[in-house]
């Protein structure tokens, strides 16, 4: 079940933007600041997942990869060629555009989980070259010195300013995202995760629409990717190996698939749950896989569908309060 | 058979393996009829019906819509030209409101792409309201009109038979497939379905049916194929099918109608 977009979904979210413009002022230090920021990049990592996987049905493993395709190329071009990273935005969106549609093309014509198989192995090649093309990418030890970015002469090398742009770049492609979802595209995409063949026989392009939909899903990852690399100043490869993205298709299904809100649950566990579980060391794993079970066995829908439960049940009980009331 | 065939099949054979599902068969569906297409489990009906919508490659043979050969064709490049279709077990779109099933099957008269959708641009939201009011007004149609905005999945069979329809004919289609439009359906729910192909002919909608309740087919259909084993045994008008020794045999003679 896909929970619809109305004009609520818009307000909502315009909303929660408005709110989260006070979090600079109230955050106590620059840690928590940072991690608002990081919650902001993987929220837009894991919403542009949650497109794919959840409204469209198509499983990527390698939604890292991208994003880290996306760093790497914006940060390589700032950091050894001296390119704007605003270039470098646009530069990084095109090309990881691009090699998604050549690893799509072939495997979305066939039916059946092909696309999963395809990304596994391209997880594994980018790996591999985000370690071994070590004159640009810096090698296991890294990329360091990318620069911040510039908006009109003010740099945004403050966490404060930084949390602004992350906040407005995320909203926007937020946004992009809801109105996709909500048009004549977005209905095919629901549609055909649905019944494909059923899709097919309705007159919808399944192949070119499986397509358009992961090659936007990995450049809204891109651009997260891009976020990522010019506030950190520094990317390394395992950020992006193969767990990294089983943890986002992980995350999405834990806050639930085809859930607009559930990503943002998931952005929030992705964020949070290292930082709090790092006291416990290698217990990490564990305490993390055993919690994800519980979710998945209780919530089935994951924690956005959670959450509807708790809302039908809570206006079911006002309307009987209602009831009660009226009845003598 | 009719100067205007609406869609030809000609000389059509699909194998699966070694087995012949369709072999070298050939019929004309009539621009304006309703001809229904019956015989015995196995006999090939799904099978043609996947054919003629372009879920199955044909082995053999030339489906031909208004004189362009489509047998090559995608899918959705059918649904284009004029063919629409509704399945025997459902090929509804769970998680999808009634009103948005309709919808979908509009896809192909509508024009907005990507840009238009990103961006919410004025054409593509006018297009948007057009069809959904349009969508509204076939569900009024066909009698669903009350449960637009439920949820699909909390519909009936008999119901979600109908939301089939309605979306099929979404397309404008010419030609409409209904694969088993009763199956499964109590008898005044049969009745009522019979009326409403009745009325979707009326409207100029060529009906191809493939359908197992003998009442509704001897009902509505000016003409009708009887199958066996993938081969045509008998063609022609009901009264004379009916009487035809080879289909009294193979398919009235051992099951009664139902």
């Amino acid at each position: 079940m896909h929970a619809p977009i109305t004009r609520n979904t818009y307000l909502g979210l315009g909303v929660l933007w408005l709110a989260l413009l006070i979090v600079p002022g109230i955050a106590p230090n620059n840690y928590v600041l940072n991690l608002a920021i990081l919650w902001l990049i993987n929220l837009l990592l894991i919403a542009s997942l949650n497109l794919l996987m959840g409204y469209s049905g198509q499983i990527s493993l390698s939604h890292a990869a991208f994003y880290g395709l996306g760093a790497y190329v914006s940060g390589v071009l700032a950091a050894k060629f001296g390119v704007s990273p605003w270039l470098g935005l646009i530069a990084a969106v095109v090309i990881t555009g691009a090699t998604a549609l050549i690893v799509g093309y072939p495997t979305l014509k066939l039916r059946g989980h092909y696309l999963a198989m395809a990304t596994l192995g391209f997880n594994a090649i980018a790996s591999v070259l985000f370690v071994e093309l070590r004159g640009l990418t810096g090698g296991p030890n890294g990329l360091l010195n990318v620069p911040h970015y510039n908006l009109f002469g003010l740099a945004l090398d403050t966490d404060a300013s930084f949390f602004y742009f992350a906040l407005a770049v995320t909203g926007i492609c937020l946004v992009l995202i809801l109105n996709l979802l909500d048009s004549r595209t977005g209905r095919a995409l629901r549609a055909l995760s649905s019944a494909e063949i059923g899709a097919a026989c309705m007159g919808i392009d399944v192949h070119r629409h499986k397509l358009v939909v992961f090659v936007v899903s990995t450049m809204l990852a891109a651009i997260a990717g891009c976020l990522y690399v010019h506030h950190n100043t520094f990317v390394s490869p395992e950020s992006f190996d193969f767990i990294a993205s089983t943890m986002l298709v992980v995350m999405v299904a834990l806050g639930g698939t085809g859930h607009f809100w559930g990503a943002f649950l998931g952005a929030l566990v992705y964020t949070a749950l290292p930082e709090l579980l790092r006291s416990v060391g290698d217990l990490e794993i564990l305490i993390f896989g055993v919690s994800l079970i519980l979710v998945l066995l209780f919530f089935p829908r994951g924690m956005g569908g959670g959450l509807d439960l708790l809302i039908d049940r809570w206006r079911g009980a006002r309307k009987q309060a209602a009831a009660r009331r009226v009845a003598p | 058979m009719s100067a205007a065939a609406l869609v030809s099949v000609e000389n059509l054979s699909v194998h699966f393996g070694g087995l012949a599902a369709l072999a070298e068969l050939s019929f004309d569906v009539p621009a304006g009829a309703i001809k229904a297409v019956i015989g015995p489990n196995g006999a090939g009906k799904t099978t043609l019906f996947n054919v003629i919508s372009g879920v199955q490659r044909a082995s053999m043979g030339r489906i031909v819509l208004q004189g362009a050969d489509i047998t090559r064709q995608a899918p959705h490049d059918r649904v284009a030209l004029g063919l629409a279709r509704t399945f025997q077990n459902l090929q509804v779109f769970h998680g999808m409101t009634v009103l948005e099933n309709v919808m979908v099957g509009r896809h192909v008269r509508l024009r907005s792409g990507l840009a238009s959708a990103f961006l919410r641009l004025p054409d593509g939201r006018r297009e948007e309201q057009a069809a959904r009011v349009h969508a509204r007004q076939l569900l009024d149609r066909v009698g669903l009109g009350r449960h637009a905005d439920a949820s699909v999945s909390s519909l009936s069979f008999g119901d979600l038979k109908i939301v089939e329809i309605a979306r099929a004919l979404a397309s404008d289609p010419k030609v409409l497939l209904l694969d088993e439009p009763t199956s499964g359906l109590p008898a005044a729910e049969a009745d009522r379905v019979a009326r409403a192909i009745e009325a979707i002919n009326a409207e100029g909608v060529t009906v191809l049916l493939v359908e197992h309740n003998m009442r509704v087919v001897m009902r509505v259909s000016h003409d009708i194929l009887v199958l066996n084993f993938g081969r045509r045994i008998a063609e022609g008008a009901p009264a004379a099918v009916r009487a035809h020794p080879d289909v009294i045999a193979a398919y009235l003679g051992t099951s009664a109608d139902a």
